[in-house]
């Protein structure tokens, strides 16, 4: 059994970084690490693997700077080869662009499986999966919580509001999976030195078959203009407890008419 | 000629997502500035319920896209659907609310187009747009949507004939007209290929009954603070006495307190209930953009400087144990 990962590369969340006033894009020249998002895929592959018998999973990632660190945690874990799509053009993509990138070097892995996260951390589209599974035209399914494959059959429980979907596609098949739902497991020493070793394939768009032009800034027809942090919520009372406030908070909850 | 903007009405075997009213509340904003009506497309369905509460939401026409691949929800087959229906209808924009299932249709139907698709937007001027639709349109529209989970907002020019968007969820309020329009209900042809229905709905797993925490009117929720898995006994009769649901951070998770379907934030649930009661939680960004939704905070917390102190409506510096339990007893008392 062949799985791809997609995984993605950001900044760290509790430590973002700045944006670059020229394109209004988070400046990405810092540490980047493994998306949180995406680790569930690496760990969920990783079972699969060894409830499969045997197999291997292949990471697919796309940064304009040829940074690595965030692949070599997937591969401490335990994923087996990486191919990592870096292009100065690239900067800029949006979400069907990335998607069209990550299909065509998915496609030169020829798997049975491919994984990805429901949503990066960052750009938060949640658009990019149900995309690559188009464009490579295999059956997609999303929000999964738990994946067995069969006999060429992926099951899935795909999440719902009140509990679940049992969804079945055939293979090979694209899956998104929701944080929490498997435990990933921390790279061990040994496994941190083996990842050292491991092929990281590194390809540009032209060896993808892409030209500068239908990627990045140009190939998405949109341009951002400007970023901002979100306005704030205002601060509003603030009281401190001297054994009288649940009175006070229960005239607050019968003046929102929630009791 | 100003072509309809066209919103996609989510539902689920028949009951319409909150996500769907808000996307026709949101839709029928971009219609008046563009001066186009609002039009929508209901897809494995013509329920005239359906039919009528879209109406209700501003919809003049609802498009109704019947097929035996549509039978139950399936990604690819709504997403075809959406893109067939563009192609044939010729909206100055489709838009759809920025639900799971809403963001993934769209993301469906804009590789089928091969246009660009912008997700969880708050905000859209068309007016350098002339909204004349996807053949003979043109123009660039400004997009606000969100990004990194709700913390930044980042303004996009989009260049594009058709623009396929989906509003944030709960980035705006749904909100019916004062008084409900009757829309005509017109059945579109859409010959879909039957091995579209590859994904199949096996079986369908209630786990929860009753209120679920994305549309819990209130919801109690805890974080380390708490202390204990045992902790949350308080939390849950708090929320049992207000009809509501218990949440928690991922600090909760992460120690086996309460299992991930309860977490609240990026990586779990996104609530939206009229009161959030955040005991104990510091308010850490991943946890804010799953609880920003809410109408109202009221945080508990013995630090006056924990993020969720000061983004609260309302907080009280003070201990989650004695607060709680006091504020049950409190509404027994006054509501016996």
């Amino acid at each position: 059994m062949k799985i791809v990962v997609c995984v993605k590369q950001i900044p760290d969340p509790a430590d973002p970084g700045s944006l670059d006033p020229d394109t209004k894009t988070l400046k990405r020249d810092v540490k980047l690490i493994i998306d949180e998002s995406d680790s569930y895929g690496v760990e969920m592959a990783l079972q699969l693997v060894d409830a499969a018998g045997g197999g291997s999973v292949h990471l697919v990632s796309m940064v304009p700077n040829r940074e690595v660190s965030g692949l070599r945690t997937a591969l401490a874990m335990g994923a087996d080869s990486a191919t990592l799509i870096s292009d100065e053009a690239l900067a800029g993509s949006d979400a069907l662009t990335t998607a069209k990138v990550l299909a065509r070097a998915i496609e030169r892995a020829e798997p049975d499986l491919v994984l990805a996260a429901t949503e990066s951390t960052d750009g938060y589209t949640g658009v990019v999966p149900a995309q690559v599974a188009e464009l490579l035209g295999l059956p997609s399914v999303t929000f999964a919580k738990e994946v067995a494959v069969s006999g060429g059959t992926a099951t899935v429980r795909r999440q719902t509001e009140a509990g679940y979907d049992l969804v079945e596609c055939p293979l090979p098949a694209l899956v998104s999976v929701t944080a929490g739902v498997v435990e990933p497991r921390y790279p061990s020493f040994r496994g941190i030195m083996a990842a050292k070793k491991k092929p990281v394939d590194q390809l540009g768009i032209a060896d993808l078959g892409l030209e500068p032009g239908q990627v990045g800034w140009a190939g998405g027809g949109q341009e951002i203009v400007d970023v901002a942090a979100a306005p704030a919520r205002e601060s509003g009372e603030i009281v401190t407890d001297e054994g009288d406030a649940h009175e006070r908070v229960v005239a607050f909850l019968d003046e929102l008419k929630v009791l | 000629m100003i072509s309809p903007v066209l919103a996609v009405l989510e539902h689920d075997r028949g009951a319409m997502a909150e996500a769907a009213r808000e996307a026709l509340t949101f839709g029928r904003g971009l219609a008046e500035s563009l001066g186009a009506g609002l039009e929508a497309l209901l897809i494995g369905s013509d329920d005239a319920d359906l039919v009528a509460e879209a109406g209700a939401y501003g919809a003049a026409a609802v498009h109704t896209v019947t097929h035996p691949v549509l039978s139950d929800f399936g990604p690819e087959a709504w997403g075809e659907a959406i893109a067939r229906a563009a192609g044939m209808l010729k909206p100055a924009a489709v838009l759809a609310g920025g639900s799971e299932r809403g963001n993934e249709v769209m993301a469906q139907a804009a590789a089928r187009l091969d246009l660009p698709f912008v997700s969880n937007c708050t905000a859209i001027d068309p007016s350098g747009a002339d909204g004349s639709g996807v053949d003979s349109g043109s123009g660039e529209w400004s997009i606000t949507r969100i990004q990194w989970g709700g913390s930044l907002l980042e303004d996009v020019r989009l260049a594009a004939a058709l623009p396929l968007v989906t509003c944030g969820l709960h980035a705006v309020a749904s909100e019916p007209l004062p008084e409900p329009v009757s829309p005509a209900a017109a059945g579109l042809e859409i010959d879909l290929d039957p091995a579209l229905a590859r994904t199949v709905v096996k079986d369908r797993v209630v786990l929860e009954a009753g209120v679920t925490l994305p549309t819990a009117p209130v919801v109690v929720g805890g974080g380390r603070g708490v202390g204990s898995a045992e902790g949350f006994g308080p939390l849950e009769e708090l929320a049992g006495l207000l009809g509501g649901r218990v949440g928690c951070s991922r600090a909760v998770t992460n120690n086996g307190w309460r299992p991930h379907s309860d977490q609240v934030g990026q990586t779990g649930t996104r609530i939206a209930p009229e009161i959030y009661i955040a005991s104990g939680i510091s308010g850490a960004i991943q946890h804010w953009v799953g609880a920003m939704g809410s109408k109202h905070i009221l945080a508990i917390n013995t630090d006056p400087e924990a993020n969720m102190v000061v983004k609260a409506d309302w907080a009280v510096i003070g201990d989650l144990h004695e607060v709680i339990p006091a504020i049950s007893a409190e509404i027994r008392r006054r509501h016996p």
